[in-house]
């Protein structure tokens, strides 16, 4: 299981290929998540694919890294004082299930956390 | 008799028609003369499927908003009740003091809800009141002593019954006023004319088109319909009218019109506003009913007879809510504002979620219903006003816009918790009532040598936070379990072997 700031990848291969559909294009490239506040996102270094799929009721996003060498998770943008937000981690090829920090906000309410 | 069984063709519209009946029913544009003119002639029509005469074409009155037609609906119930039973010589003689008491209201301009108010009640009871007058006309002869009785006891009642309203609380207002005038206010908003139109034209085309399909269709328009649009439209009716006896009586200081209009009665006046929503129909805002069974009607064009049924939809297209009495019937207008955030609660971060075209304006932070002051006058949010706040929801949506670091610094939390996390930083738990937080430190450090400090609400028991808005299984209080519930996991199920 890998963090980088507000997001999780929790590695699976429990995902069936037939629930998945694929994200939508983003020209940035494979973006997981991002900040709602600075402009800054979380993206792979590398070459993967990016998956939405359902489980159970939740709406999930699943990222796989297809490189044999893996890849990288960056944060782009954001920088605080000349410094990312948050160091670069390695991924090894394979599945994730991508999470995105929340916090309570009210009676029967989460929202994503944005920094 | 043979089901009807969605075909392929049909079922590849459901999504365009739900989405056309939810665009119906979160529709801001203002109504137009002629869907007024049209309103009037489906009023008309669901009268007469209920076989009921319709009321003549001026007590078909139209209102800009709901908080005015609830009042405007059970003043105009109360005057027409009044009416009803002016059998003896003081209540006729009270009636016509009461429908002057109306013209010099709607003289006076004082706010523009008020007015609005008058002149909806003047329309809806025009033909009552004048009736009123005529009859005190014939017993003039008792005028004088009827006069000195009205002003021995309207000053007294009126003191008293001011004094009630301005320093009662809300709930106790409605128990007070309802006790004391449940039985009169009951007979006078009777619901028969609406309950006989409802069961003319909705619940006959409704039942008629359950039997002949299946689930599954309500399922892909009613329910999809309703699901997107009944939290805000729901929030944006029900607050106007539900509660019209009630809350909005501090508010909008209705007690103080009620006043002016009623004198004495203002109580059983008030009451039957409180209960204006025994007549209410949702018209735009209840469009999943809608949705459902105009599918059948256009769609698969099921063998039902829509006439009846024709003039409840169209109803729901051209007008919002409308209260339908067997004297008059008073449709209110289109919200001018009407939004919601992507769980389609009443949401808007900058203004009212919801507005009307008199200015009425609700107010909410996805789903919760905060005062106005809190979007409008941010000056006036403190650590006070915070703590002071009753409401825990509407507290929390304070703190989260106060800023939860500068809160837990400013309110004095306790600590509950405190550990080391993988990376070396020190975490807290911290808590004051309801509220809990866990403060972490980031792992990077930033440019200056610092690192950034976090504070992150999580739910008063620790239970993790699904993305589908669920929750998960409380757990014991601790800042892994804390920062695992943010990521909607337990603390067994958060081991991270890299971060950053």
């Amino acid at each position: 299981m890998i963090r980088q700031g507000d997001i999780i990848l929790i590695p699976t291969s429990s995902v069936e290929i037939d629930k998945l559909q694929p994200a939508p294009k983003d020209p940035r490239g494979i973006v997981l998540a991002e900040g709602e506040t600075s402009g800054h996102f979380h993206a792979l270094v590398g070459r993967g694919k990016l998956f939405r799929f359902r489980d159970t009721r939740r709406d999930q996003m699943l990222l796989r890294v297809t490189s044999k060498s893996g890849g990288k998770i960056a944060v782009v943008g954001g920088e605080i004082n000349g410094s990312p937000r948050h160091k670069t981690l390695l991924l090894e090829k394979g599945d994730y299930i991508v999470r995105v920090q929340r916090s309570w906000t009210s009676a029967n309410a989460s929202r994503k956390v944005s920094d | 008799m043979r089901k009807y069984k969605l075909t392929p063709k049909h079922k590849a519209r459901l999504p365009e028609w739900r989405d056309r009946w939810i665009a119906n029913a979160m529709r801001t544009r203002g109504q137009t003369d002629e869907e007024r003119e049209l309103a009037r002639d489906h009023v008309e029509g669901l009268y007469r499927a209920a076989g009921l005469p319709p009321p003549p074409r001026s007590r078909i009155v139209f209102v800009p908003s709901p908080i005015v037609g609830a009042f405007a609906a059970g003043f105009s119930a109360w005057i027409w009740e009044t009416r009803r039973n002016a059998a003896t010589e003081d209540a006729a003689k009270w009636a016509a003091s009461m429908a002057g008491a109306v013209k010099n209201a709607i003289a006076a301009t004082i706010v523009a809800t008020w007015d609005a108010i008058h002149v909806a009640t003047w329309d809806a009871t025009r033909d009552a009141t004048r009736v009123a007058i005529e009859n005190a006309t014939r017993a003039a002869t008792e005028g004088a002593t009827w006069s000195a009785t009205w002003s021995a006891t309207r000053v007294a009642t009126e003191d008293a019954t001011r004094v009630a309203i301005e320093n009662a609380t809300r709930d106790a207002t409605w128990a007070a006023t309802e006790d004391a005038t449940w039985s009169a206010t009951e007979d006078a908003t009777e619901n028969a004319a609406w309950s006989a139109m409802r069961a003319a034209t909705e619940d006959a085309t409704w039942s008629a088109t359950r039997v002949a399909t299946e689930d599954a269709t309500w399922d892909a328009t009613g329910v999809a319909t309703w699901a997107a649009t009944e939290n805000a439209t729901s929030a944006a009716t029900s607050a106007a009218t539900a509660c019209a006896g009630n809350k909005w009586l501090s508010d909008l200081n209705m007690a103080q019109l009620a006043l002016d209009l009623f004198g004495s009665e203002s109580q059983s006046a008030l009451a039957c506003a409180g209960l204006a929503y025994r007549f209410v129909n949702g018209g735009s805002h209840w469009s999943g009913r809608s949705a459902y069974i105009s599918f059948f009607r256009h769609v698969a064009k099921l063998n039902i007879d829509y006439s009846n049924w024709n003039h409840y939809e169209r109803l729901a297209e051209l007008a919002g809510p409308r209260w339908v009495h067997k004297e008059f019937c008073i449709l209110s207008d289109f919200p001018e504002v009407l939004t919601v955030d992507e769980h389609n609660r009443p949401h808007n971060d900058n203004g009212p979620f919801c507005k009307w075209r008199d200015g009425f304006s609700l107010y909410s932070i996805h789903g919760v219903r905060v005062p106005e002051w809190l979007l409008t006058r941010p000056d006036r949010l403190t650590v006070d006003a915070i703590n002071d706040e009753t409401n825990e929801e509407v507290r929390r949506v304070m703190i989260e816009r106060y800023g939860v670091s500068r809160y837990v610094q400013d309110a004095q939390f306790l600590t509950v918790h405190e550990d080391v996390d993988l990376s070396g930083q020190e975490r807290r738990l911290l808590r004051r009532g309801d509220t809990l937080v866990v403060e972490v430190v980031n792992s990077t450090v930033d440019g200056d040598g610092t690192r950034r400090r976090y504070h992150i609400s999580v739910h008063p028991e620790l239970r993790p936070l699904l993305s589908s808005g669920e929750l998960g299984e409380p757990q014991s209080m601790s800042c892994h379990n804390a920062v695992a519930s943010t990521f909607g996991l337990r603390g067994e199920e958060y081991q991270i072997e890299s971060e950053s």
